[in-house]
């Protein structure tokens, strides 16, 4: 017991205690702290960083709100930190590890009820641990005429992801726009509905977003204000047509014009869908790795990208997109969309059937559909015992900031030693960029140069005027930081609200570098 | 995969399964697992291996591309080990150590999602299929 990760203030007399009071609530099933058996499927598997940065004192798996409230009252007398996670598979992010050692784990997994699904007005009402699979096979049994938007991962929680602005590639991809009506409970036990599930007599909780008074859903997102523990998730109907298409572009410098042509088409809504375009390794990786190309240390050099997309038939870049809705109007739209698309020289077109072999074309249909799956984790297969962080900036959507952002990441990475591996969206009127940090996370070595090449990357996008809009553990504060305007007036607010909501700081100290006042620097 | 299991053999992973597990990996046995903890977790509650294998793993194992566990097992084992449900060389200690401390780029899965029962369940499951 004696390298036992402990919350920082207490002894282990304390904790002991502790956890005797959690287990009267809780019984023995659901209160975990042995290190080996149990604790170690709370690492962050994927992080740069050591595991003991990160390891939980214990996680407990409550199963109601009451759970909840009288979780709080022990973690209030002891000042026990609890992290709180939904499925706990926010893995680029962290997964299921607490941003310090020593947390207790508030693992909402176990809260899984499909609440309600509304056929007519399209909306779930879900608990934290229900997940993209959970709730789709619960509609297709069903037969539900409404779609489902899933992250990439499919086992990833429908709450959890909203909650951390995650997002999808339906029309219904942006998670958080599409939140209607959220339960909390906050630090001191007590439970809110926010916006009209608060009326005494609603019958609009999930279908009218404000109500009377100021909109806080927001506060609870990306946060450690309060407990989610329940929200309303509006669902697309399904639309009497759906036609994915693939354009491939055969060079690097085409993200320039891919971005420039796609952007008003989004912004128009047109392209209805996150508008993605993807470059060649993410797409290579559902097919070949790294090995079959190439032996040497260091990124792949371009011939061996060259032959790859010649053996693949896919692009340095490769646009997903999707055309929904009655076929005549899907017809026009395409009408529009290949007129543009064609402007931009070696463009080729792929649709429904095209490309039966091929994995990645599948897993993008269906994403696009709405069907989850867990096709994208091939990603890790690119190098032996691969594992990723991701770097997140956003920027105004041209083909300017994309090509920056493109190869300022590049170099960067290659300098490091790493493959470019990333995708940009069009979310709506801005670029979404991901960069996966792919590396073997066996090699200590490796591991902690990918982590200094992600702190690089940070200051480089700080200096070019970019922020990132999510961040893994280990960068939050770094990233925080750099949301420094006016003083750094925002965290300075996020604080004067961590401070009067939970004042002993019970609740995911650090999460996105709002911290405690026992904690502030 | 050396690497991998230096890793977890330093985190002290296998104290208790050590013997058994290096002993299943180089053998690749086939006997039967401890049938007693299973026949116990399923009196108390009926447990479905095959609907949590369904729940839990098809989604990365299934046949075919565009399963990332399935490609990872093909690459380091070869195609005939390729396929979780295929595989004649499963011992049922090994499922349940993969499942809680994960190997390669396969996450652990929690108490909390897959409970020690139906992890029983799981691995006898799996460590049978081929063989029923
Ligand atoms: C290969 C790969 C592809 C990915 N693709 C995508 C993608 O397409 N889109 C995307 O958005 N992400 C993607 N991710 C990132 C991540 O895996 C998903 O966002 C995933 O859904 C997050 O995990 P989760 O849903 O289990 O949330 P959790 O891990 O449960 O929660 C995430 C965080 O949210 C907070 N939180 C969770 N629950 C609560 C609550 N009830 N109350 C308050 N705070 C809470 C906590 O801080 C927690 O750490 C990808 C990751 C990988 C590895």
């Amino acid at each position: 017991m004696s390298d036992k990760a402990l919350p920082e203030s207490l002894t282990l007399e304390q904790f002991e205690s502790a956890v005797a009071e959690l287990r009267e609530i809780l019984g023995q099933d659901r209160v975990y702290t042995d290190d080996i058996n149990e604790l170690r499927a709370y690492r962050d598997v994927y992080a740069t960083t050591k595991d003991e940065l990160h390891m939980p004192s214990a996680a407990i798996a409550p199963e109601s709100v009451e759970e909840i409230q009288k979780i709080l009252a022990v973690a209030r007398k002891y000042v026990v930190p609890l992290w709180t996670i939904s499925t706990g598979k926010n893995f680029a992010y962290g997964g299921p590890a607490p941003r310090k050692a020593g947390y207790v784990v508030l693992d909402l997994k176990r809260m899984n009820r499909i609440i309600e699904v509304n056929e007519k007005y399209g909306y779930a009402v879900v608990e934290p641990g229900v997940s993209y699979f959970d709730l789709y096979n619960y509609l297709q049994a069903k037969k539900s005429k409404l779609w489902i938007d899933p992250a990439a991962p499919g086992w990833g929680s429908v709450l959890g992801n909203l909650t951390e602005h995650g997002a999808g590639y339906t029309p219904y991809g942006d998670h958080f726009l599409m939140n209607c009506g959220m339960q909390v409970v906050l630090a001191d036990g007590s439970v809110v509905e926010t916006g009209m599930g608060s009326a005494s007599t609603s019958n609009t909780a999930h279908l009218h977003k404000y109500g009377h008074g100021p909109a806080v859903e927001g506060l609870f997102t990306q946060s450690n204000f309060g407990i989610v523990t329940k929200i309303g998730i509006w669902l697309m109907p399904e639309p009497p047509g759906y036609r994915p298409y693939m354009v491939t572009f055969p060079k690097e410098e085409d993200l320039y014009q891919i971005t420039e042509v796609v952007a008003p088409l989004r912004l128009n809504m047109l392209i209805p869908n996150a508008a993605t375009t993807v470059g060649l390794i993410w797409d290579a990786c559902q097919r070949v790795t790294k090995k079959q190309y190439y032996l040497g240390k260091g990124p792949a050099p371009p011939s061996a990208l060259k032959k790859i997309a010649e053996d693949l038939n896919i692009g340095m870049w490769n646009f997903y997109g999707a055309l929904y809705g009655p076929p005549p109007l899907m017809d026009n739209n395409w009408k529009i969309l290949e007129e543009a698309f064609r402007s931009i020289p070696g463009a080729k077109f792929y649709f429904e059937g095209d490309r039966p072999d091929d994995p990645a074309w599948k897993y993008r249909a269906q994403l696009m559909q709405g069907i989850p799956n867990m096709a994208e984790f091939s990603i890790m297969n690119w190098v032996g015992s691969g594992a990723h962080i991701d770097f997140a900036p956003r920027s105004p959507a041209t083909g300017e900031d994309a090509m920056k952002q493109f190869t300022t990441i590049r170099d960067r990475a290659h300098e490091y030693g790493f493959d470019y591996i990333g995708e940009f969206l069009v979310g709506w009127r801005e670029l979404l960029d991901v960069f996966m940090l792919v590396f073997d996370r066996t090699d200590d070595e490796e591991r902690q140069r990918a982590h200094e090449c992600f702190g690089k990357l940070i200051e480089d996008h700080a200096k070019l005027g970019y922020g990132e809009y999510r961040a893994h553990l280990d960068f939050m504060d770094q990233i925080a930081a750099t949301y420094s305007w006016n003083d750094g007036a925002l965290w300075k607010m996020h604080h004067r609200i961590k401070d009067a909501l939970d004042p002993q700081g019970v609740l995911s100290p650090g999460k996105m570098g709002i911290w405690p006042e026992s904690l502030r620097k | 995969m050396a690497r991998e299991l230096a890793e977890m053999m330093k985190a002290g992973v296998f104290r208790a399964l050590l013997v058994t597990f290096i002993t299943c990996l180089l053998l690749s046995c086939s006997e039967k697992q401890s049938v007693d903890t299973v026949a116990v977790a399923k009196a108390e509650v009926p447990i479905d291996g095959a609907e949590l294998y369904k729940q839990y793993c098809i989604a990365c194992h299934a046949e075919g591309p565009g399963h990332p566990g399935t490609m990872r097992l093909g690459i380091r084992l070869g195609e005939d080990k390729a396929v979780l449900t295929k595989r004649t060389d499963l011992q049922a200690v090994y499922v349940k150590t993969i499942v809680r401390q994960g190997i390669l780029l396969m996450p652990p899965f929690r108490p909390s999602e897959i409970s020690d029962a139906e992890l029983e369940a799981l691995a006898e499951y799996l460590s049978t299929i081929t063989k029923t």
